[in-house]
């Protein structure tokens, strides 16, 4: 009755589907053999060795941090990383992004203080602010983006005592003077593109 | 009280209020038309009357206006927000022609999806 009501083609794709999340690669219908199944990329799931029961949504994150890493930009991300290689509140930050996905050469560049990380697994983002025409700018990164092609610290930030610098609205002081960074800023946009 | 937003062209008006949203909302984004009420203007003198064919905007004028910039952020569809230090505007006619000849700072990108193509080539720089 359910065959019929379903339809064969369901029925055996259901349970294809049912077989194919329980991570064993054994198909045993000849009617699976017609379906390519890819392989899982992860063949053992990326628990650490500490976790006897590792938690199935934490392991869901690591895998898709880990597929999304396609630079290795989770290195700025981390926090067990020395200061000096990854991502600070208070650094200068160059990112490049794709305008779309159809046309991977349009680009568009923008440069700016760090001045909050938001690390939340795959939904990692990072705001940065600068100050262009004498009007600030924020503009806040999702860090795993396909369309965020580069992200590249230019300066390390020095005496910045917090991890968000919301201060820094009413309070700039002389932090968004970066003129002599506009330098570095137009050199690593030309540097990728030779 | 409505919000007020800096006119950003060379119209003559200064600040602005919003007094309609011109779409069936209740907020106007960036990229929307509202009509605006002006509120603060520069001094039209005799001298520049001359030079000047366009309008003049004088305090109390009620005028259309295309939000450039906005201090509440704006998603992008990559999933980036972008968000300025001000609210600001620039006045339009009733065809939907810029009024002022010049663009003084900023605008959104958010304009050239939304298809002010006129604005957005007038603006010095667009983010």
């Amino acid at each position: 009755m359910l065959r019929s009501l379903f339809g064969k083609q369901t029925l055996q794709r259901a349970s294809l589907a049912a077989r194919y999340i329980a991570t064993s690669g054994k198909q045993t219908t000849a009617a699976a053999a017609t379906y390519i199944t890819p392989e899982p990329q992860f063949p053992q799931p990326l628990a650490k060795p500490e976790e006897k029961r590792p938690n199935v949504m934490k392991v869901i994150e690591r895998e898709s941090v880990a597929r999304a890493d396609r630079d290795g930009r989770s290195e700025l991300f981390r926090r067990r990383v020395a200061p000096k290689d990854r991502l600070c509140a208070g650094d200068v930050v160059f990112v490049e992004t794709q305008n779309s996905m159809s046309d991977p050469s349009l680009t568009s560049n923008f440069t700016g203080v760090c001045i909050g990380i938001y690390r939340r697994g795959i939904d990692t983002s990072f705001i940065l602010r600068n100050v262009v025409n004498k009007v600030g700018v924020e503009m806040r990164f999702m860090a795993y983006s396909p369309l965020v092609k580069r992200i590249e610290i230019l300066q390390k930030g020095e005496g910045f005592r917090r991890a968000k610098l919301f201060y820094l609205r009413e309070n700039p002081g002389k932090t968004f003077q970066l003129k002599a960074l506009k330098k570095m800023a137009q050199s690593a946009a030309a540097a990728k593109k030779h | 009280m409505k919000s007020r937003l800096n006119v950003i062209d060379n119209s003559g008006a200064i600040v602005a209020e919003c007094i309609k949203v011109l779409k069936n909302a209740k907020w106007a984004e960036v990229g929307d038309e509202i009509v605006v009420s002006v509120k603060k203007a520069r001094p039209i003198s005799d001298k520049t009357s001359g030079s000047m064919s366009a309008a003049k905007i004088r305090k109390g004028d009620v005028r259309r206006a295309l939000i450039v910039r906005t201090k509440k952020e704006v998603r992008r569809p990559d999933g980036r927000y972008v968000r300025f230090d001000d609210n600001a505007c620039v006045l339009l006619n009733n065809q939907q022609q810029p009024l002022g000849s010049r663009i003084l700072g900023l605008v959104s990108a958010e304009l050239r999806f939304k298809n002010w193509v006129k604005v957005v080539s007038l603006a010095p720089r667009v983010v």
